[in-house]
């Protein structure tokens, strides 16, 4: 009970003036009240269980046996939902238990994929699941410990590109060439995002996320320093999605050319692959937008809210980083492009002194 | 010119005629303005924050050439603070009291810094595409455009979100598609493929998202929302949004497949006239399946970058594993990302059917009353063209 009351204090305090850059009061003012927060150093064992109807009470069924429900949180829970709660005595329901349809889900799209073609499908899902593993371990375990985030999401996404480029394309020319470029690209988009988000001060705080690891970061022992890391990591990782994707693409477009006729020129294959990198640019130019545009979706419909004229959505901290997650990912994707084209023009050709086809 | 181009001359001509309108009677529903900072004086000194009183000229709108006087409010905290200099321009936001004009200081003028942003991208599509680059821009600048000035404010009167974000999804892939391909089969081919496989992904996510209880109220910005429509008495229905925002997330990678499929099968099949829709298919899928293999990472990464610091939150405040991925919001973004993924999936069969009906040439032949699907080619005994011209 006494959660519900104080996560509604909580909304009901939430003023709302949040997504602008002066402030007429601090925001995380009432953030010690926030549900997260109050739980730390409180770690409970959290169990999962069904709700059932006994002698017309609701009740929850944890590990076979039937207990009292001390309070409920969140959510109106029926007969024969699923749930985690904790337990105190009397059960405190936390939440639903949407495990079976995230698998579900995943499962849907493994098979998916699977089925339209086995050996590559696995290879693939293999190295895209392999790869989000490796970056959560590392960022959220090595962060913790006081590593800068930027540092370790560079690290994880320097490991995943490596891994999913090498692992799809299968020759070591046409891997290392893709790497090569993609890195680099990478590289420029997170420095381009640097840059703007720099001169123009924004470092996100119009998101109640970042505000609430902020206010962790000033009031708590924690070994991380500021936010700029984690919002930088996230560009990062958002770039890196993409261009790995136009890196390959490129460079196994001119391995093909290469197979075709073994003498072929460096001065030739930079030719064809600008030709084709100014293709893949053109559709590869709105993914980016339309990707940014779903996973901010509810955060863009509430900055509208506050003022929709075009100097707000030119001017306003909210819309401008988002501008700015786009404009620099499409730059590295543009970056790459060239960078693969220019490591592909040179690595692929034979050389006398080169290992071959190795 | 070719009818082709022309057809798509005009038909620019009249979008961005019909676009420039909208911009410019779009009405303002605040009074924003800048302000140019002419004096800054130090109001009160407390050991949490400091006040400053700032006058500005007001140099934009209506209310041009008059002066006011603003409280700046400066906490311990740098990041939510607006440091202002002598000369230095800000966005005001006014209201016209009896009195006289009163207003707060929204935030940084960064008008000038956007397009400077805008300039540099430019610049390097330009050295890099070459002269083709004002179309790559277009296609960007006309998606935004129509997200920001068509989605938006349809959705913000409480209109069903399946059905205004239907259209902005049909309208930008047809815009898209007809930047990228032209007038042609090609186009109707992906447009149906990219439309097909997004409807069939949102029923999906309307039957997934429904079963785990995702109600949409947990997201970055969604009590803002509430608060925001409570006063103005409009019903907004947040699940819609939720199955919305997966949808919009997967169009951009679903038109870039569909394309390179179409385009691919296009020239395949003019290759092989032999083939039959089953063997165009079987092409479509291995193609399909090559690129789907890379472009499959690139949602769930870019929803991964914007899940990171509610993921870091969860692991300071030392939330259990099992709580953190049954959270509403981590778990709306990971099925999420995965059900826009599906839909580049769903892309591959669905848009290879499609252009192997529309691509199989003895169809076609049939129609122009030749051969009945017999393959063609030069007839070695006589030297003679046997195909009548596809």
């Amino acid at each position: 009970m006494k959660r519900i009351i104080v996560f509604f204090v909580f909304i009901l305090l939430f003023k709302g003036y949040g997504f602008s850059d002066s402030w007429v009061e601090k925001p995380d003012i009432d953030f010690y009240a926030h549900p997260l927060i109050e739980n730390k150093g409180n770690v409970k064992k959290v169990f999962t269980g069904k709700v059932i109807i006994q002698n017309n009470l609701k009740k929850v069924k944890v590990n076979g046996k039937t207990m009292d429900i001390g309070d409920e949180n969140l959510y109106e829970y029926r007969a024969g939902d699923r749930v985690i709660c904790e337990i105190n005595g009397r059960v405190s329901i936390l939440d639903y238990n949407r495990s079976f349809w995230i698998f579900f889900t995943v499962g849907l799209f493994v098979i998916g994929v699977l089925i339209l073609n086995f050996k590559k499908g696995f290879l693939s899902v293999f190295s895209l699941f392999f790869g989000l593993f490796i970056f959560v371990f590392f960022f959220l375990n090595f962060t913790e410990r006081g590593f800068s985030p930027l540092l370790t999401s560079g690290f994880s996404v320097v490991l995943i590109t490596a891994i999913t480029l090498f692992s799809i394309s299968g020759k070591f020319k046409k891997g290392i060439s893709a790497f090569l470029g993609a890195i680099g690209g990478i590289f420029f988009g997170v420095l381009f995002a640097y840059f703007f988000l720099k001169k123009g001060h924004v470092w996100g705080f119009a998101r109640e996320q970042i505000q609430l690891l902020n206010y962790l970061i000033k009031n708590f022992s924690i070994p991380l320093k500021s936010v700029k890391g984690i919002v930088l990591s996230g560009i990062l990782i958002g770039t890196a999605g993409v261009v790995m994707d136009v890196a390959i693409s490129i460079s196994s477009s001119l391995y093909e050319f290469f197979l075709e006729n073994n003498k072929i020129s460096s001065k030739k294959l930079f030719f064809y692959g600008m030709n084709i990198g100014r293709d893949i640019i053109s559709t590869m130019a709105n993914s980016l937008l339309f990707a940014y545009a779903g996973s901010s979706f509810f955060y863009v419909f509430a900055v509208s809210f506050q003022g929709y004229s075009l100097m707000q959505i030119l001017n306003s901290e909210g819309f401008f980083f988002i501008f700015v997650e786009i404009f620099s990912g499409t730059s590295a994707i543009v970056v790459t492009v060239f960078l693969t084209v220019v490591f592909s023009s040179l690595i692929i050709p034979k050389r006398s002194y080169k290992i071959q086809n190795a | 010119m070719t009818n082709d181009s022309r057809l798509r001359n005009l038909f620019f001509r009249y979008f961005f005629i019909f676009l420039l309108a909208r911009f410019f009677v779009f009405a303002d529903e605040d009074i924003f303005a800048v302000g140019e900072v002419l004096e800054i004086k130090n109001l009160k000194t407390a050991p949490c924050y400091s006040i400053e009183a700032i006058t500005f000229r007001i140099t934009s709108g209506i209310y041009r050439g008059e002066k006011i006087q603003v409280k700046n409010y400066l906490w311990d905290d740098k990041n939510y603070n607006t440091y202002l200099k002598k000369g230095q321009k800000a966005v005001l936001r006014l209201r016209q009291f009896p009195g006289g004009l009163t207003g707060s200081i929204v935030g940084y003028y960064r008008q000038n810094l956007f397009f400077f942003m805008l300039f540099c991208f430019l610049a390097l599509l330009f050295l890099v595409v070459g002269k083709r680059f004002l179309r790559v821009f277009l296609s960007i600048i006309v998606n935004l455009f129509l997200f920001i000035f068509f989605a938006i404010p349809f959705l913000k009167k409480g209109e069903n979100p399946p059905l205004v974000i239907g259209f902005f999804i049909g309208g930008s892939v047809f815009l898209t598609l007809v930047f990228i391909t032209g007038f042609s089969k090609k186009m109707v081919s992906s447009f149906v493929g990219t439309i097909a496989s997004v409807l069939i992904a949102g029923v999906l996510s309307f039957f997934i998202f429904k079963k785990a209880h995702i109600t949409g109220m947990f997201f970055d910005g969604s009590r803002f929302i509430q608060t925001a429509v409570r006063t103005e008495g409009i019903k907004i229905n947040f699940f819609l949004l939720a199955i919305s925002s997966v949808l919009i997330s997967a169009l951009g990678v679903g038109v870039d497949i569909a394309v390179s499929i179409s385009s691919f099968l296009k020239e395949f099949s003019r290759e092989n006239p032999h083939l039959n829709i089953t063997g165009l298919f079987k092409a479509g899928i291995n193609v399909g399946s090559d690129i789907l293999a890379t472009m499959m990472n690139s949602v769930i990464f870019v929803f991964l970058g914007g899940a990171l610091p509610i993921l870091l939150t969860l692991k300071f405040c030392e939330v259990s594993y099992l709580r953190v991925v049954n959270y509403e919001e981590i778990s709306a973004l990971i099925i999420g990302s995965i059900l826009a993924s599906s839909v580049v999936v769903l892309t591959v069969p669905v848009t290879s059917f499609v252009s192997a009906r529309f691509f199989n040439p003895s169809r076609s032949l049939q129609r122009a009353g030749c051969l009945k699907g017999r393959p063609f080619g030069i007839n070695k005994k006589n030297n003679k063209y046997v195909n009548r011209g596809l």
